[in-house]
């Protein structure tokens, strides 16, 4: 074939909250915003990164001695290691070095077909369960191509495919993935422009846009990351569900996905600050309420996903 | 309730079929009856055999054996609880461990009995009343010692069968006395034991009653040739003991209407008199009601632990299949209620918690011409299980692609409950194990006969009425071998050459000879077991013949014959596996480092096991970082897959004393951790001394690419050459099963694992804190079940390390 090549993160066999039945999840790497609640900060970069574990570091700086741009250095007061990481090439000779595995390499490059061969090893499951594909993030859209030739793959090979997308892209890179997608999770994340702008980095106008005409041909789930201080207010979700409910039929349901901490870790392997640290997630009690105002639009609205 | 503190945490989904029943209040107060009730031993049982055994010195053993049996029936103590409705317990009282003659010689050197028996007991010396320790001391023990080896026990016996060769690879000092075992050869029954694991003809006992067998006997008895010594005896000996259990139901009906005498509360009273007229009539005639034919198989084995206490596994098989005319013909007459029914099933299924261990009960699979078994009854069983939640019995579902989707889903519910019930079994790999037995060497079995094949103990799949199975050809280490194929046959912790000499390592010129030195190492090994079993197998047979259990296990009454000595239609033993994954993931460590790409020399891989990976910190992090079993890795899995083909080979090989031949398991219980004892570092980066992987299950933390990944590791080996049975356990969040889609999605895996050829697979669905909770508060987590090793457990009860060990066990999150 060709040598179209994409970078993902990683292969969640058995994944069971991305779609119906028992799935296999497809984290590609690289996304267009900059969300500052992303509980998944390590698919951000679109570039192989290294993580880094300081608790399992012993400071025997054989990272540094390895590396080739000069990215490490060595601390003797902390007896630890830090990573500049705009001299990291992601190259992962450190990784190698490390006796004690306190480094990581986030990112693999692979074609469609080398992609396949992972996912189809599961086929047995999504053939009693009704499961499938689903390529996530990250955001797929930024690699429309290695995304629509893996997708082309999967559907010759009758899985069933979903896409988890944040929907901000151009049309023209949106709409050939649609086609080949049985179904689609799209993030709304706010309804006004300017709040929107400040949390994620970017307008929503095109995202709304893409949602109308993805859910004119699609069969299309909407989730909600209901995070606190930003989206979590009863007229923003009320305004998000009219949103939803004014987008037809082909909306199966809005999911409102509860703020979580289980990502924070790894900023710290990024060696990098989180915004939110200190923000509890939502009650039950609270995330019920939502739901049900979310409701009275006259649309299904689930917990979770 | 006290005990249902742990269940809280855990969520009890609400039944999806409108037609499941609720636990009626009788059931939940005999369940407590049960958890309240402290585990004892008893001598009452001992007492009354070495009097037996005293009288009858000289005469043949089968009739001894059957006066004794005799004699249990009438002095036995018999028990029966507020609430019972179906009565009878092996031992002197419910949870009650007899003492049997090995135990003297433990007992008198100040060390405890530990027996799964009834659950986890420890019992010393001490803990008997002065009167028993006593007459332990001066009347029981000596008679067993005899001249001084205790050659009248079976494992005086053995010893004193037993080549000095064979001793010198079998014990760390043969001198002590009962000698401590290698833990590399490990054949069982050195102290004491018996062969257990079948399932009696239930069906022949409910349609003709035990004398009905009696009479089969009598007549031929009157057929037989009067130069027959041997068949005279046994055939005497199996009347007399049929006899002798007409004899143990009265005394079961006797104390009934005692009771029922006293009873003020009317209910009770009636109920009293309905058992009394039950135990008047069965096993002793044929059933005629669903309640009869309950009472009937129960008390038939309860019989069978009377007669031989303290085994394992003998089971009721498949009851959904046997009992379902017993239970239609009442409700269609009107006679009993569906409500009633469930809880006399439920009645039954909390008294096999009175009798050995190991029972095992299966529901679905298929029937003798292939179509599909389920039944209402298979759907009450889980049921059942779902009310009684206790350790006992063990569940299997038989799963094939005829199952209907309400099956998995009933026994979804149930796994959801925790308690690591059911077993999941695939139907398809159960009838292909049944038949292979003909091509590895045994009597072939028909393919209606296969269909019927009924798990046992773990799993272990047997014919009903027609087995005669030695389940103790012992425990064979795997990763040991990989250890003495490294060391020129020298055992690190032993510290002696035990192996044959395979050569240095270090001149191996590729990874053909090393996997040649392992196989001979393997054979080797094999040949020495099986010479050790041949002798314990004869031991057994002089010793201790059952002429009860024998007249209910088709042929043996034809052949005139015990099962220990041949007599049963189908004979075979078992060798069980151990660390086949350790062994596995060492060989592709060794393949991809040493042999591939020479990351490590053949020199220092030897020097750093030697030391325990002691200053060889960046060798051990490579072999730690080699492919590993149970994550779908190809590199990993053929040599897993090499090791446990092996293995299924050489065991095929060999024959056992009885016209039968050996078969392959990979069921080693918790001999995974004793195992590890022995066995130093490993090339799998495993360092000395620690536990081996469970079973065939990958070793604990190296499954990190989800159960699916497992799934696929596992389709690579061979399940249906392993023909008695491999486990696979895998733990998984209890998410999963909080709601109806969950359900299905699980569901779906259960029949993704059975279209993989897979055959066995059983889970924990308990999260990690609970278990580390239990660990802190036992006491309020006295009802928390698990599966260990194929067998089920109370947590609570299990000694750390094996806690430690479920606990390491990866779980699969969503």
């Amino acid at each position: 074939m060709n040598d179209l090549r994409g970078i993902i993160y990683g292969i969640e066999r058995f994944s069971l909250h991305d779609g119906p039945g028992i799935r296999t999840l497809v984290i590609t790497k690289g996304c267009p915003l900059s969300c500052r609640w992303c509980s998944s900060p390590y698919t951000q970069s679109p570039k192989p990164e290294v993580l880094y574990r300081q608790s399992d570091c012993t400071g025997c700086a054989a990272c540094a001695a390895v590396c080739k741009n000069r990215a490490i250095t060595f601390d003797k007061a902390s007896a630890s290691v830090k990573t500049d990481r705009t001299l990291c090439s992601g190259c992962g000779e450190c990784v190698a070095a490390c006796a004690q595995a306190a480094r990581e390499l986030a990112g693999r490059y692979y074609t469609p077909e080398a992609l396949l061969r992972e996912v189809e090893k599961d086929e047995a499951f999504y053939r009693r369960s009704g499961g499938g594909v689903t390529v996530g993030g990250g955001e797929p859209t930024l690699q429309a191509a290695f995304v629509a030739g893996f997708l082309d793959l999967c559907r010759e090979n009758h899985f069933h495919t979903a896409m988890e997308t944040c929907a901000f892209a151009p049309w023209e890179r949106f709409a050939p993935l649609l086609e080949k997608l049985d179904l689609v999770y799209i993030d709304l994340k706010h309804m006004d422009d300017k709040t929107h702008r400040a949390w994620t980095g970017a307008s929503n106008r095109r995202i709304l846009d893409n949602l109308q005409r993805a859910a004119r041909q699609n069969d299309v789930i909407v989730r909600i990351p209901v995070i606190p201080g930003f989206n979590d207010s009863v007229d923003n979700i009320s305004e998000s569900a009219k949103f939803v409910k004014s987008l037809g039929n082909h909306v199966a349901r809005l999911e409102l996905l509860p703020y979580h901490l289980f990502g924070i870790h790894r900023y710290a392997e990024l060696e990098r600050g989180y915004a939110l640290s200190s923000i509890p997630p939502l009650s039950d009690e609270q995330m019920a309420n939502l739901r049900d105002r979310a409701r009275t639009a006259g649309i299904a609205v689930e917990i979770g996903g | 309730m006290e005990d249902t503190q742990h269940s809280a945490h855990i969520s009890h989904p609400t039944s999806m079929d409108a037609d499941a029943l609720p636990a009626r209040e009788r059931i939940l107060r005999l369940r407590q009856r049960h958890l309240d009730t402290p585990c004892t031993a008893s001598i009452d049982r001992l007492r009354i055999e070495t009097r037996i055994m005293k009288q009858t010195e000289g005469e043949p053993m089968a009739l001894s054996r059957a006066k004794v049996f005799a004699a249990v029936c009438s002095e036995m103590p018999i028990d029966i609880w507020p609430d019972e409705l179906i009565v009878g317990h092996a031992g002197p009282r419910p949870l009650c461990r007899d003492v049997i003659p090995d135990d003297c010689a433990v007992l008198l050197k100040g060390q405890r009995l530990a027996s799964l028996m009834v659950d986890t007991i420890e019992y010393g010396l001490a803990d008997f009343d002065p009167a028993c320790q006593k007459e332990l001391i001066e009347d029981i023990a000596p008679y067993w010692r005899g001249g001084g080896r205790w050659e009248k026990t079976q494992t005086g016996a053995n010893l004193q069968a037993l080549p000095d060769y064979l001793k010198d690879l079998l014990f760390l000092d043969a001198g002590d006395f009962p000698p401590k075992q290698s833990m590399i050869y490990t054949p069982f029954f050195i102290s004491g034991g018996h062969y257990g694991h079948n399932a009696a003809a239930y069906p022949e006992i409910l349609e003709k009653g035990l004398q009905g067998i009696r009479r089969d006997v009598a007549d031929k008895l009157a057929a037989l040739s009067p130069d027959d010594a041997a068949a005279k005896s046994f055939l005497e000996a199996a009347f007399l003991a049929l006899t002798a259990t007409e004899n143990a139901g009265r005394r079961f009906a006797g104390r009934a209407r005692k009771l029922a005498a006293q009873e003020q509360n009317r209910q009770r009273k009636d109920e009293l008199e309905k058992i009394a007229a039950i135990c008047e009539r069965v096993p002793a005639h044929p059933a005629r009601t669903f309640h009869e034919a309950l009472q009937s198989i129960f008390l038939a084995q309860v019989f069978i632990n009377w007669e031989t206490p303290n085994i394992f596994s003998q089971t009721a098989g498949r009851i959904d299949q046997y009992l379902l005319p017993y239970l239609e013909a009442d409700l269609t007459r009107g006679a009993l209620t569906p409500e009633d029914a469930q809880e006399l099933l439920d009645c039954y299924l909390i008294k096999l918690n009175h009798v050995n261990r190991g029972n095992h009960l299966a529901v679905g699979g298929y029937t003798a011409c292939g179509r599909d078994a389920t039944n209402m009854l298979s759907c009450m069983i889980l049921e059942s299980m779902k009310h009684i939640r206790l350790a006992h019995p063990f569940i299997s579902v038989l799963i094939s692609p005829r199952t209907p989707q309400k099956l998995l889903v009933r026994a979804a519910e149930l796994s959801a409950l925790g308690t690591g019930h059911p077993v999941y079994l695939n139907a398809d790999v159960l009838t292909t194990q049944m038949l292979a037995r003909g091509s590895a060497g045994g009597a072939p079995v028909t393919l209606a006969l296969a269909r019927t094949a009924t798990p046992v103990g773990c799993y272990e799949p047997v014919l009903m009425g027609l087995d005669s199975g030695y389940f103790y050809g012992g425990y064979f280490n795997l990763a040991a071998v990989c250890e003495l194929a490294l060391t020129n046959g020298a055992s690190r912790r032993y510290k002696k050459r035990i192996g044959p000499e395979t050569g240095d390592p270090r001149a191996f010129a590729d990874f053909e000879e090393f996997r040649s030195a392992y196989k001979a190492q393997l054979s080797f090994m094999m040949k020495h077991f099986s010479a050790a079993t041949d002798i314990f197998e004869r031991v057994t047979a002089d010793l201790l013949p059952t002429p009860f259990e024998s007249s209910l296990i088709k042929d043996c009454i034809a052949r005139g014959k015990s099962r220990e000595d041949g007599g049963a239609r189908f004979n075979f033993r078992t060798v069980i596996g151990a660390g086949s994954s350790d062994a596995g993931d060492s060989l592709a460590a060794v393949r991809k480092l040493v042999f591939e790409e020479k990351k490590i020399s053949m020199d220092d891989l030897c020097r750093a096991l030697d030391a325990d990976f002691a200053g060889y910190d960046d060798q051990r992090r490579l072999l730690c970082a080699a492919p590993k079993f149970g994550n779908d890795s190809d590199e990993a899995d053929e040599q897993a897959a090499w090791v446990s083909h092996l293995f299924a080979e050489e065991v095929a090989r060999q024959k056992d004393t009885r016209g039968g031949h050996a078969v392959p398991m990979g069921a080693p219980l918790q001999y995974y951790m004793f195992g590890g004892w022995a066995v130093g570092a490993l090339p799998s980066g495993r360092k000395a001394w620690q536990p081996l992987a469970d079973a065939w299950s990958p070793s604990a933390g190296c499954d990190v690419r989800g159960p699916t990944a497992i799934l696929a590791s596992m389709a690579k080996i061979d399940a249906a050459e392993l023909t008695a049975g491999v486990t696979l356990n895998l733990r998984f969040d209890p998410e999963i099963f909080r709601s109806r889609d969950g359900m299905t999605r699980f569901a779906a895996f259960l029949r993704a694992f059975a279209d993989q050829g897979i055959f066995q697979v059983q889970l924990n669905i308990i999260d990690t804190e609970t278990l580390r909770r239990a660990q802190k508060e036992p006491e309020k987590y006295r009802d928390l079940v698990v599966k260990v090793a194929g067998y089920s457990a109370y947590f609570t009860q299990l000694i750390k390390p094996l806690q430690d060990g479920l606990i390491a066990r990866t779980q699969h999150k969503l």
